[in-house]
C-alpha cells in the first residue's frame, strides 16, 4: 500500500456570508488523503463537506490555510493556473449533476479533453461510457437521461482525463440500490486496478463501507475516522454524530 | 472549441435570434441613416450647371477678393453682382452672336417661393427644354421651367418687382434642380429687367476677352463659368434640411441602437452564466470562457451587421421617399450605396455587440467555478460597479453641457441638432442607472401590488431576483419615452421662446413682407413711406464680408441695410457695446457673438464687401446680445450693395391713427405681391409652422429611434421568457393557476416598464429643465407647454408592447412541467 499523500489540507477554515448571518463552514481543517486510497467524508447535513471537496479540488478558495495537491500549493496559483491544473490533475462529480444541457452525453464526457486543447478519441470517450452501462446513451443529452443515468456521465467525464485524483460529492445520492452498487464496485475497482486516489462524499452507509477509511465531519471539523469500514459501524458512528447535535 | 460553442448556440436559439435580430435592425437602421446623411452632405453635382453649354460668360466682378489669415489671396461669391456695363454689352455685339441674360424675381402664382424670370432665348444653353407647348410667342406668354403640363393654355398671375402681370402659359419644360424659372419674351424680359446680368457670346474667346478689355467686365469660361451661378454648391444649399434632420437621425439612432445592442449581447450573456460556470467546473480557464463566447458574439455580429447594411441599403428609398414628399429634401436627391457609411455602421452594430458581451464575459469569466455555480444559480447584482460609473460619468457629462448652454451657448438651446447631446447624455445616464431604481419603484408600487395576494411577493421577488432581466426590459423604456418626452417638450420649448424672442425685439405694428423670396418694388416702398401718421422701416438683406486691416478676412454677416432711425422706430435690439444713439453714415451694428466671432470690438474699423462687390468702410458702433435669431447686423440704408427690400415695418405714430394708417397700407400694397400683416399675426403664422416642421422633424427622427426601441423591449422579453420556464412549474406545481401565473409576468413587467417610466421623466425633467434656463436668459419668460398627447402615447406604446409580449411570449413559449437537467 502506498503511503504518499496525494491532497493535504492544513489548518482550512472557509467562512460565508457577511456580518449578520456568517457561517463557518470549515474551521481550521487538517487532513491528508493519501495516494492510491479510497476516502469517504461523512457527516451531518451542512457539516462542511462539500466545502471541504471544493476547496481540496481547488474550485473554491479557502479563507485561511494551506491546500497542497500532489507537492503543490493551491492558493497562491492563478485563476488560469488553478484551472489547469484541475483540469490534468482532478476529477470531481458534483452533488447535483451539473452536466451542458445542449450537449450530448458524449460531447459531455469529451468536453474536459476539448478544453485541455486535446483531440479526444472516440474509442477513449466511448470507453468511459462503456464502463458506466450507457453505450446506449451515448448521443442522448441530459434533459433526455434519468437521474442516474446523468450521474454515471458525469463520472464518466470526470474519469476521462484519467485525473490523479478523484473528488466526488455525493455520487450516488440520486441513484437506487443496485445502480448505486455497481457505481461503488466501479470506484472500488479503480482504486484496486489503476491505483485511483478517490475522495468521496456520501450519507449512504452502505456507500461508505466500499472506502478503505471513512472521515467524519460535524460542524466544519473533523470528528474522527474509521478504518476498514462496514455499514453497521459506519451507521453507528453516524447516528451518534446526529445525536450529539 | 468551435463545436461547443455551436452546440450551446443551439440551445440558446431564442437569445441568439433576439440579438440577431435587435443588431440586423440596428445595423439597417444605423445604414439607412448614415448612408443618406452621406448623400445629403456632398454636393450632388459638379461644374457648371446653367451655362454648362455657354462658350463664354461675360459679367460684371463676380467675386471679392479678400486675404485669408496667411495672407492668400482668397475669392468670395457675390450674391448680387452689378449688371454689365450697357458699354461691355455695346462692345461684346461686334464678337459675333451673344445673348444676354437676365434674372429677375418672378413669380407665378401658387409657384414655388424661388422662382426666377430669363428671357427666352437663354434657354437655349441653359439644359431647359420643352416637354409641352411652344416658345413665347408674344410678350404676353410665358413658359414655366418645371411647371404641370396642364399648365399649357391657361393664364397664370406672375408677381415681379414691377408688380402683377398676366401672363398665358405657352409652354412648360423639363424641371432643372437649381432653379425654377419662368421665361419670358426677350422683349418682356428686357422691359421687366432693363439691366442685363450677363452676356454669353459664343464668337472667338480672343475676341471676346478683347472687346470688354477696359469695362471692367469679366469673361468666364470653363470652370469659372460657374461663379455667375446663382448656387455654386452643386446643390448643397437645398439639402440643408435634410442633412439636419438626416444628421440628428443619425445620432439619435446610433446611440439609441448601440445602446440597445450592448444591453441585448450583454443580456445573452447573463443568460449563459450557468453554463459559462459549468464549463469552468470542468476546467475551462476563465480566459476560453471569455474566449468562446466572444467568438460567438462575433460571428453573430459579423453576419447580423453585415445583413443589415444589405437591408439599410435598401431602406434608404423608404427615408428618401419620406423627405422628398415632406419638402426635407429636393427630389433629385439620389442616395446610393456608399461604401465609407456602410463599412461605419457594420462596425458600429460589430463593437456594439462585442462591447456587451465583452463586459460580461469578462466579470463571469474571472469568478470562481464553486462562486460562478452558486451565483449563476442565485441572486446577484444587477447594478454593477461599471454600469454605475459609466452611467454616473454620463450624467455628469450631461449636467455640465446643459450648464455650458445655459452659462453661455445659450442659442443652442434653440436647435434640436444642436442641442441633442443633453438629451442623448442625461437618458443615457439614467438608463444606465435602472437596476438602481428597481427597489424603489416596487416600494412605491406596494400598494397596488398588495391587491395581487400573495403575488406580490412573488413579483416583488422576481423583480429583485431577476434583476437584470428587470434592467433589460426598463432600459429601452428608458430611451424610447425619455428622449420622446425631453424632445418633443424641448422642441415646443424652442419654438415657445424662439417666438417670444421675436416679440420682444420688435415694436412695429404692421408687416409688410415680399411674397415668397420675392422682393418689394419700389413702387410700394414710395407709396408705403407715403402713409400718413406712421414711421416706416424698409429692411434690405445684404449680406455683408468683413476685413480688417489688409484686406484679411474676417467674416460673413447677414446683416440688413436700414436707416438708423428707422431701426430705432421699429426694433428694439439689447445693446451691450456702443451705442445706437448717433449712428452716423457708417454704423455697423452686429451681435455680440458674431462680433467674438470675427475678432471685432466696438469701435473698430473695418471694411464691408456688399452683396455686389461694393467696399465700404464702417465703424462698428454698437453691439447687440445675441437672441433667437442668432446672427444679425445692421448698416446704413445706402449700402444695399444691389439688394433689394424684403420687409418693411410700420410703426403707428404716436397719437397717429392707427385705422386709417392700416387702410393706407392695405390700399399701397392692392394687387402687389407684397403680404401685410400686423407684426403679432405674423409671427403667430409663422410660430404655427415653424411647430409644424419641426415636429414633423421630430416625429421622424425619433420615429425610428422609438421603433427600435419597442422592438427591443419586445426582444428582450421574447429572449427572457425561456428562463421563466422553471420558476413558473414551480408556480403551477405550488397551485398557481395558469392565469394567475401570466398575472404575475405581466405585472413584473409592469414593474420593469414603470421603472423605467419614472427615470425616463427624471432625465426629460433634467433635460427640460437645463434648456428652459437657457432659454429663459436668452429671451426673458415664455409659456411652456408639455406635449402630453405624444408623451404619453410613447409611454403607452411602451408599456403595451412590454406587458403583451410578456405574456404572449410566456404562454407559447412556457408549458408544463421543467425539463430535466437543468
Ligand atoms: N454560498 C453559501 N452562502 C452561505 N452559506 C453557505 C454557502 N454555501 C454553503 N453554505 C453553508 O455552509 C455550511 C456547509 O455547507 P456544505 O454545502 O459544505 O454542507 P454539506 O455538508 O455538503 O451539506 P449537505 O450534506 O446537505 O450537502 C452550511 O451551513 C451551508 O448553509
Ligand atoms: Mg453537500
Amino acid at each position: 500500500m502506498k503511503t504518499d499523500v496525494m491532497v493535504r489540507i492544513s489548518q482550512v477554515s472557509k467562512t460565508y456570508g457577511r456580518r449578520d448571518n456568517r457561517v463557518a463552514a470549515l474551521d481550521g481543517v487538517s487532513v491528508a488523503f493519501p495516494a492510491g486510497r479510497f476516502t469517504a467524508v461523512m457527516g451531518p447535513s451542512g457539516s462542511g463537506k462539500s466545502t471541504l471537496l471544493q476547496c481540496a479540488a481547488g474550485i473554491d478558495r479557502v479563507d485561511a490555510g494551506e491546500v497542497e495537491l500532489a507537492g503543490t500549493a493551491l492558493n497562491r496559483l492563478s485563476e488560469s493556473a488553478l484551472t489547469k491544473l484541475r483540469r490534468d490533475r482532478i476529477g470531481f462529480v458534483f452533488q447535483a449533476f451539473n452536466l451542458v444541457p445542449s450537449l450530448t452525453a458524449r460531447q459531455n464526457v469529451a468536453l474536459p479533453l476539448m478544453l485541455a486543447g486535446r483531440r479526444p478519441k472516440r474509442r477513449d470517450v466511448d470507453a468511459a461510457l462503456d464502463r458506466l452501462g450507457l453505450a446506449e446513451r451515448r448521443r442522448h443529452r441530459p434533459g433526455e437521461m434519468s437521474g442516474g443515468q446523468q450521474q454515471r456521465v458525469a463520472i464518466a467525464r470526470a474519469l476521462v482525463t484519467r485525473p490523479q485524483v478523484l473528488f466526488a460529492d455525493e455520487p450516488t445520492g440520486a441513484l437506487d440500490s443496485r445502480s448505486s452498487r455497481e457505481v461503488m464496485t466501479l470506484l472500488r475497482e479503480l482504486v484496486d486496478r489503476e491505483g485511483q486516489t478517490i475522495v468521496m462524499v456520501t450519507h449512504d452507509p452502505v456507500a461508505a463501507s466500499f472506502a478503505d477509511e471513512v472521515l467524519f465531519l460535524a460542524d466544519g471539523r473533523i470528528a474522527g475516522s474509521l478504518e476498514a469500514p462496514t455499514p453497521d459501524l459506519v451507521a453507528a458512528r453516524i447516528t451518534k454524530l446526529e445525536g450529539e447535535r | 472549441m468551435i463545436r461547443i460553442a455551436l452546440a450551446t448556440l443551439r440551445n440558446r436559439a431564442a437569445s441568439y435570434a433576439g440579438a440577431f435580430l435587435a443588431l440586423t435592425l440596428g445595423t439597417a437602421i444605423i445604414a439607412m441613416t448614415a448612408l443618406t446623411l452621406a448623400a445629403v452632405s456632398s454636393a450632388g453635382f459638379h461644374g457648371p450647371q446653367r451655362y454648362a453649354q455657354a462658350p463664354a460668360v461675360v459679367t460684371a466682378p463676380v467675386t471679392l477678393t479678400l486675404k485669408d489669415d496667411d495672407g492668400d489671396p482668397r475669392e468670395f461669391p457675390l450674391s448680387r453682382p452689378k449688371p454689365l456695363s450697357p458699354q461691355a454689352v455695346q462692345a461684346l455685339s461686334g464678337t459675333g452672336r451673344t445673348v444676354p441674360d437676365r434674372t429677375f424675381s418672378a413669380q407665378v402664382t401658387g409657384g414655388p417661393d424661388d422662382q426666377v424670370g430669363h428671357p427666352w432665348s437663354t434657354a437655349a444653353f441653359t439644359p431647359y427644354r420643352l416637354v409641352k407647348g411652344h416658345a413665347p410667342a408674344s410678350s404676353r406668354e410665358i413658359v414655366v421651367g418645371g411647371g404641370a403640363p396642364e399648365l399649357v393654355g391657361g393664364t397664370v398671375r406672375v408677381a415681379t418687382g414691377a408688380g402683377f402681370g398676366e401672363y398665358t402659359v405657352a409652354g412648360v419644360t423639363a424641371p432643372a434642380w437649381f432653379e425654377h424659372a419662368v421665361f419670358f419674351a426677350d422683349a418682356e424680359a428686357a422691359r421687366l429687367s432693363p439691366q442685363v446680368n450677363a452676356v454669353v457670346a459664343y464668337g472667338p474667346a480672343a475676341s471676346v476677352r478683347a472687346a470688354v478689355q477696359g469695362t471692367g467686365a469679366r469673361v468666364l469660361t470653363g470652370g469659372d463659368r460657374l461663379l455667375a451661378e446663382r448656387d455654386q454648391n452643386g446643390g448643397r444649399d437645398q439639402l440643408r434640411d435634410a442633412e439636419g434632420m438626416a444628421g440628428t437621425s443619425m445620432m439619435l439612432v446610433a446611440f439609441v441602437v448601440v445602446f440597445v445592442v450592448i444591453a441585448t449581447f450583454a443580456f445573452v450573456v447573463e443568460q449563459r452564466r450557468r453554463e459559462m460556470a459549468l464549463l469552468r467546473t470542468v476546467g475551462a480557464t476563465p480566459g476560453q470562457v471569455r474566449r468562446m463566447v466572444l467568438a460567438e458574439a462575433f460571428l453573430l455580429a459579423v453576419l447580423a451587421s453585415a445583413l443589415g447594411c444589405a437591408a439599410g441599403v435598401r431602406l434608404t428609398g423608404v427615408l428618401r421617399g419620406w423627405m422628398v414628399d415632406h419638402g426635407v429634401a429636393p427630389s433629385w436627391l439620389q442616395v446610393d450605396a456608399r461604401p465609407v457609411p456602410l463599412v461605419i455602421s457594420f462596425f458600429l452594430g460589430l463593437l456594439a455587440a462585442v462591447i456587451g458581451t465583452a463586459v460580461v464575459s469578462w466579470r463571469a469569466g474571472r469568478v470562481r467555478p464553486a462562486e460562478a455555480l452558486r451565483e449563476a444559480a442565485g441572486r446577484r447584482r444587477a447594478a454593477t460597479p461599471v454600469r454605475l460609473v459609466l452611467g454616473g460619468v454620463l450624467l455628469a457629462l450631461g449636467v455640465q453641457k446643459s450648464a455650458a448652454v445655459a452659462g453661455g451657448d445659450q442659442v443652442s438651446a434653440l436647435s434640436m441638432q444642436n442641442y441633442l447631446f443633453v438629451p442623448v447624455l442625461l437618458v443615457g445616464g439614467c438608463a444606465l442607472l435602472t437596476p438602481l431604481l428597481v427597489r424603489p419603484v416596487l416600494a412605491a408600487l406596494a400598494w397596488p401590488l398588495r391587491r395581487l395576494g400573495a403575488g406580490a411577493m412573488v413579483v416583488r421577488e422576481g423583480a429583485l431576483f431577476a434583476g437584470r432581466r428587470t434592467a433589460a426590459v426598463a432600459t429601452p423604456v428608458v430611451l424610447a419615452v425619455g428622449l420622446g418626452a425631453a424632445l418633443f417638450t424641448a422642441q415646443d420649448a424652442a419654438n415657445a421662446a424662439n417666438a417670444a424672442g421675436l416679440r420682444a425685439g420688435s415694436s412695429a405694428d404692421y408687416v409688410l413682407s415680399a411674397q415668397g423670396d420675392g422682393e418689394i418694388g419700389s413702387a410700394v416702398v414710395d407709396r408705403v413711406r407715403a402713409v400718413k401718421g406712421a414711421t416706416v422701416a424698409v429692411y434690405t438683406p445684404a449680406e455683408v464680408r468683413l476685413s480688417g486691416d489688409g484686406d484679411r478676412y474676417l467674416g460673413t454677416l447677414s446683416a440688413f441695410a436700414v436707416d438708423a432711425g428707422e431701426l430705432a422706430a421699429t426694433r428694439r435690439p439689447a445693446v451691450v457695446g456702443g451705442s445706437m444713439g448717433r449712428l452716423g453714415g457708417d454704423f455697423l451694428v452686429l451681435d455680440r457673438d458674431s462680433a467674438r466671432e470675427f475678432g471685432v470690438r466696438t469701435g473698430d474699423r473695418v471694411r464691408a464687401g456688399l452683396p455686389d462687390g461694393t467696399s465700404v468702410p464702417l465703424r462698428v458702433a454698437a453691439q447687440t446680445r445675441t437672441t433667437v435669431t442668432g446672427e444679425i447686423g445692421y448698416v446704413p440704408a445706402a449700402f444695399t450693395g444691389g439688394a433689394r427690400p424684403t420687409q418693411i415695418e410700420v410703426k403707428v405714430a404716436a397719437g397717429g391713427d392707427a385705422t386709417a394708417v392700416a387702410a393706407a397700407l392695405r390700399a399701397a400694397v392692392r394687387d402687389q405681391p407684397v403680404r401685410l400683416s400686423t407684426r403679432a399675426s405674423l409671427l403667430d403664422a409663422e410660430q404655427a409652422e415653424q411647430q409644424r416642421k419641426t415636429r414633423l422633424a421630430t416625429g421622424n427622427v425619433f420615429g425610428i429611434a422609438l421603433a427600435f426601441a419597442l422592438l427591443a423591449i419586445a426582444n428582450t422579453l421574447v429572449m427572457a421568457a425561456p428562463d421563466r420556464r422553471r420558476e413558473l412549474s414551480a408556480l403551477t406545481l405550488a397551485g398557481a393557476t395558469r392565469r394567475t401565473t401570466l398575472t404575475f409576468v405581466a405585472a413584473e413587467t409592469v414593474v420593469a416598464t414603470v421603472a423605467g417610466v419614472v427615470l425616463a421623466g427624471a432625465a426629460a425633467a433634467a433635460v427640460v429643465a437645463g434648456q428652459r434656463a437657457a432659454l429663459t436668459s436668452l429671451v426673458g419668460g415664455f409659456p411652456m407647454t408639455v406635449p402630453w398627447t405624444s408623451v404619453l402615447a410613447v409611454t403607452a406604446l411602451c408599456a403595451v408592447t412590454a406587458v403583451g409580449t410578456s405574456v404572449v411570449a410566456t404562454r407559447l413559449l412556457v408549458g408544463g412541467p421543467a425539463p430535466r437537467g437543468e
